[in-house]
């Protein structure tokens, strides 16, 4: 015994030698010390202290005992802490490296588990993205938690409906009548001004703006807009001021200084206040360029500002600190009433809405909110199943180290040990993923920003990113490599070596359960892929779109919405132009019903909406509409103009009219005759069932023409586009020399019908995406349980392959399993689809009949699929030779 | 060879002073009356601890009195060649120092 003659101790040699018991030690705090011991110097480190303890115990009592005790404690555990910190980094290398070599022993299974890990964060990371943008929307507002918008909460008999428009001089009254309400203001779209679209004229060049606002001068003192140019004081008082943001500014002015550059606004003067960033993605606010009210004021719509009836402006207020939104609802609920009277019969209550709130929670219900939960939850599962995936896997691949799992035991490593070493490799695999992840969300942002209709960028590079990636990696590592450890450090090297390892059966139905769940899954959202792709189909190949190539429409605006037969003249002489004629509202919109529609031998109790858009001559047989009965408008008949009416198929369905042709009508006061009824053609989203529609030619009822509708044929079959291209500059050129005070702008029709289609395309991405990605982790699942299944049957396949059964007959053997689980999951599957397929049809007036083929053709591919996933481990178990597997019996 | 701070190298030194008895209280004692610091436990178990992994020292664990462990160090041979460094170094920049008069 070496301890011997150490001075300090003496004295506790001498009370052993008397007899006297060791001091006792605090319970509680000689644990905790215990516990932060590294483990494999714990009892000596320990009794190191024991012995420091009975020292001071003895020399200086109970009390500074244990003062001391607490003290060292304290003091001792940075020390602690770092060799702590510095073994495992230790261990954390060893790991490392023996991880890497057994990624590059079983490269298969290793790349297979990596991409699957990968795909799983890579979709986290996508999810989660979108949905921390979602939550942002808004809060860049210095002042956000006070900004509240006011709404208006409108009373209709039984009908309450809520909605953000108010009267215009609402902002002014707010903040005069009521203190507490620190500042208000408001701002409306331009349209107030008369014109639907802004044209913006600078040295000649011409350019469209789309988004022009009116605001009060506290605007930019509400919102947090940042100033690159200009003073923001005083700004928006000038009435011929305006605010451009940044890239408009650059667009108009490229490098030069835009402050107090005069624009020309639709004839107005202005001049460039200010110039201001961009309106970020996330702001529910959102414009191009800021004019001041005062503006408005100049105009014959000025009356418009101080009407209380009129609702279109959007008023926000910023609440003084400590004032409590609800008391100011209380006191503003009523003031549109006190006002004007007239509202009092039909109630409009007013209400603040906080601004954080409008992304998520919409005014009149509704919001983002429910995208947000179901795209968490559909993240966390996602993150889920590849953990689950990536678990059964592992223990699947397990088989191969089981005996070097048991010579680590024989010689020596404890099972916490082991489970260290399996969790380790857990791990870097997960971080592994984590990279190849990396470069998944990179190669897959841009399309998952068009089908979120998104700006998203990947801030690698911003710490708080790289440590939430870090731990949910390292998370999802630790949870998926958890029960491959404990399970393979829990075996028996006894077993081992006796080849008699055997698993759970209730670990191996769970597993049947996830693997035929994920099936299902995917053979439903396989179904729902081909339910909406032929829907699609249907609605862009049928009939009514197919002969409207290569027509073209053209804004028209000021005086030629009335006058634009110089130009259809000059148009028609062209010899690839076969023909030009002009509608009052936008192609593809069936446009506006109103009025009274009443005619000879109607059923007085009829109430019918029927459109009754405007017309140019020529106009079906530009559009290629066959007049079903009676006949097109004609110039030759000169009460066509004022008189003459075309009912389509569905108006006179609809309407019940018997014997359409000649009887008289009355469109809102307009009288005339039906000359004609035209086939039906649907020009707008096939969603919706055809509209009844009144064509007439005369200009009644204010409606002006909006849009020149141009054919160009299309040239002989070699050169279509060429002939297009040369068309089209051709009428360009025209255009600038007959109009040259507007843009020349236009569009493809099949284009714009295309267009309509666009949430429907949206909805056929995003289910792709989603079907690719579930049978992807589908066949993972599958993959790993099938490879433990089969790992395990080693010596079955040995003993029939004695006894003469050939490669073949052990595959079919093997994959039956296999083939009954996909079944099964087929069987689960195809109601379910069908329910909530069918739900989505019936949104469609125009729907395709879901049919069982569709059905047998998604479960053949899926028995395909699922048979392709388990024949490589199969044909590999097959061929094995009995050898291998028989040799230690 | 890792770079040695000043207070493994006392360690090492205080291990080499103590021959055989060098264990963590000893050691703690022995630094203290170098240094006239009494450190706390984990303070002096950090380095040592490390000195021990790198292999700058070898251990033995015996049993004392009440029969719980110690854990006893030595010097390696790559404890000694690192203090030989040390020395070497310290000698070379040490070499010649004299503090002048200062006038106050």
């Amino acid at each position: 015994m070496k301890c011997g003659m150490d001075l300090p101790f003496l004295h506790l040699k001498i009370k052993k030698l008397m007899g006297t018991t060791p001091a006792k030690k605090p319970r509680i705090i000689f644990s905790i010390l215990r516990s932060l011991l590294l483990r494999y110097d714990r009892d000596s480190l320990y009794s190191n202290f024991e012995y420091l303890y009975d020292d001071i115990y003895v020399r200086k009592g109970k009390v500074f005992a244990r003062l001391w005790i607490w003290n060292q404690l304290f003091l001792s555990l940075p020390g602690l802490f770092s060799a702590i910190i510095y073994w495992r980094f230790i261990m954390f290398k060893n790991y490392l490296k023996i991880a890497i070599r057994n990624i590059k022993r079983y490269k298969a299974y290793s790349f297979i588990n990596i991409l699957g890990l990968s795909v799983g964060i890579a979709c986290f990371i996508l999810i989660m993205m979108w949905v921390r943008d979602e939550l942002s929307y808004n809060r860049f507002h210095r002042d956000i938690d006070n900004i509240y918008l006011v709404a208006a909460e409108h009373q209709t008999g039984d009908n309450v409906s809520r909605g953000i428009a108010t009267p215009a001089p609402l902002a002014a009254a707010l903040v005069n009548d009521f203190p507490e309400i620190g500042i208000t203001t408001s701002f409306v779209n331009s349209w107030i001004t008369g014109n639907t679209q802004n044209i913006v004229k600078y040295n000649n060049a011409m350019f469209y703006m789309d988004n022009l606002i009116l605001a009060d001068n506290s605007f930019f003192k509400i919102f947090s807009f940042k100033f690159l140019k200009g003073d923001p004081r005083n700004i928006l008082e000038d009435p011929n001021g305006i605010v451009l943001t940044e890239s408009i500014s650059n667009s108009y002015f490229g490098d030069e200084d835009p402050i107090n550059k005069i624009l020309d606004v639709d004839g107005s003067l202005f001049s460039v206040s200010a110039v201001i960033e961009d309106v970020p993605d996330n702001s529910s606010i959102q414009f191009d360029a800021v004019i001041s009210k005062k503006y408005a004021e100049n105009l014959r719509f000025a009356f418009f500002l101080r009407k209380w009836d009129s609702f279109g402006f959007r008023t926000f207020v910023k609440l003084r600190r400590g004032v409590n939104a609800e008391d100011i609802t209380g006191k503003i609920s009523d003031y549109i009433i006190k006002i004007d009277p007239q509202w009092a019969h039909r109630p409009t209550h007013l209400f603040l809405y906080p601004l954080k709130d409008i992304r998520l929670y919409n005014v009149d219900g509704g919001g983002m909110i429910v995208y947000v939960y179901v795209f968490s939850i559909v993240a966390a599962l996602v993150l889920i199943i590849a953990g689950i995936n990536y678990t059964n896997l592992a223990t699947a691949r397990s088989f191969n180290r089981v005996r070097e799992i048991g010579m680590r035991k024989v010689s020596g490593s404890n099972r916490k040990q082991l489970i260290n070493q399996f969790m380790g490799e857990s791990v870097v695999y997960s971080i592994l993923g984590l990279f190849a992840a990396l470069i998944l969300v990179f190669l897959f942002l841009p399309a998952f920003n068009s089908i979120s209709d998104k700006n998203l960028t990947f801030k690698l590079f911003d710490t708080g990113n790289i440590l939430i990636l870090l731990s949910v990696s390292i998370f999802t590592g630790v949870i998926s490599g958890s029960y491959p450890a404990i399970y393979l450090s829990s075996f028996n090297p006894v077993n081992i070596f006796r080849n008699s390892v055997t698993s759970g059966r209730r670990s191996a139905l769970f597993r049947k359960i996830l693997v035929i769940m994920q099936f299902t899954v995917s053979i439903g959202l396989m179904i729902c892929m081909v339910v909406i792709i032929s829907q699609l189909n249907f609605m862009r190949n049928s009939e009514t779109g197919f002969n409207k190539e290569n027509v073209i429409y053209i804004p028209l605006k000021g005086k030629y919405q009335q006058n634009f037969e110089t130009i259809k003249g000059e148009l028609l002489n062209h010899p690839g132009i076969v023909n030009v004629t002009a509608k009052s509202s936008f192609p593809t919109f069936p446009g506006p019903t109103s009025g009274t529609i009443a005619w000879e031998g109607m059923d007085s109790d009829l109430q019918v909406n029927i459109s009754h858009p405007m017309v140019d001559f020529d106009y079906f047989s530009t559009l290629n509409m066959e007049i079903l009965e009676g006949r097109d408008f004609s110039k030759d008949v000169s009460s066509d103009l004022r008189t003459a009416f075309i009912l389509n198929e569905r108006a006179v369905e609809i309407g019940d009219v018997k014997d359409p042709v000649g009887k008289q009508i009355n469109v809102n006061g307009s009288v005339g005759q039906i000359i004609g009824v035209v086939k039906n053609d649907q020009l707008n989203s096939l969603r919706f069932e055809v509209s009844p529609e009144i064509f007439h030619l005369s200009r009644t009822f204010n409606e002006q023409f909006q849009f020149l509708l141009i054919k160009i044929g299309a040239g002989n079959e070699q050169n279509t586009r060429e002939h297009i291209t040369e068309v089209l500059s051709f009428i360009e050129n025209k255009w600038k020399e007959i109009i040259p005070e507007f843009p020349f702008e236009y569009n493809f029709l099949d284009e714009a019908i295309e267009n309509q289609y666009q949430t429907e395309m949206r909805v056929s991405r995003i289910v792709n995406y989603f079907t690719i990605l579930a049978v992807f982790l589908s066949c993972l699942g599958l993959f790993g349980l099938s490879s433990f299944m089969m790992e395990r049957r080693t010596k079955e396949i040995a003993v029939r392959k004695v006894h003469g059964a050939s490669v073949s007959d052990i595959i079919k053997i093997l994959s039956r399993e296999s083939l009954i689980w996909v079944l099964t999951a087929n069987l689960i599957a195809w109601p379910v689809a069908y329910f909530f397929a069918g739900k989505w049809l019936d949104d469609f007036a125009n729907r395709i009949d879901i049919n069982l083929f569709m059905f047998f053709a998604v479960g053949a591919v899926s028995v395909m699929i699922a048979f392709l996933t388990v024949s490589y481990q199969a044909v590999r178990s097959a061929k094995a030779k009995p050898v291998d597997a028989l040799k230690y019996e | 060879m890792a770079e040695i701070t000043r207070k493994e190298e006392q360690i090492l030194l205080s291990v080499y002073s103590l021959s055989d008895n060098a264990y963590l209280i000893t050691i703690r004692d022995r630094i203290k009356d170098f240094t006239g610091k009494l450190y706390s436990v984990g303070t002096i178990y950090a380095p040592l601890n490390r000195l021990y992994i790198n292999g700058y020292l070898e251990s033995r664990l015996e049993k004392a009195e009440n029969g719980k462990p110690i854990r006893y160090y030595k010097l390696t041979k790559k404890g000694f060649l690192a203090l030989e460094e040390i020395r070497k170094l310290n000698n070379e920049m040490w070499d010649g120092f004299t503090v002048p008069a200062f006038k106050d």
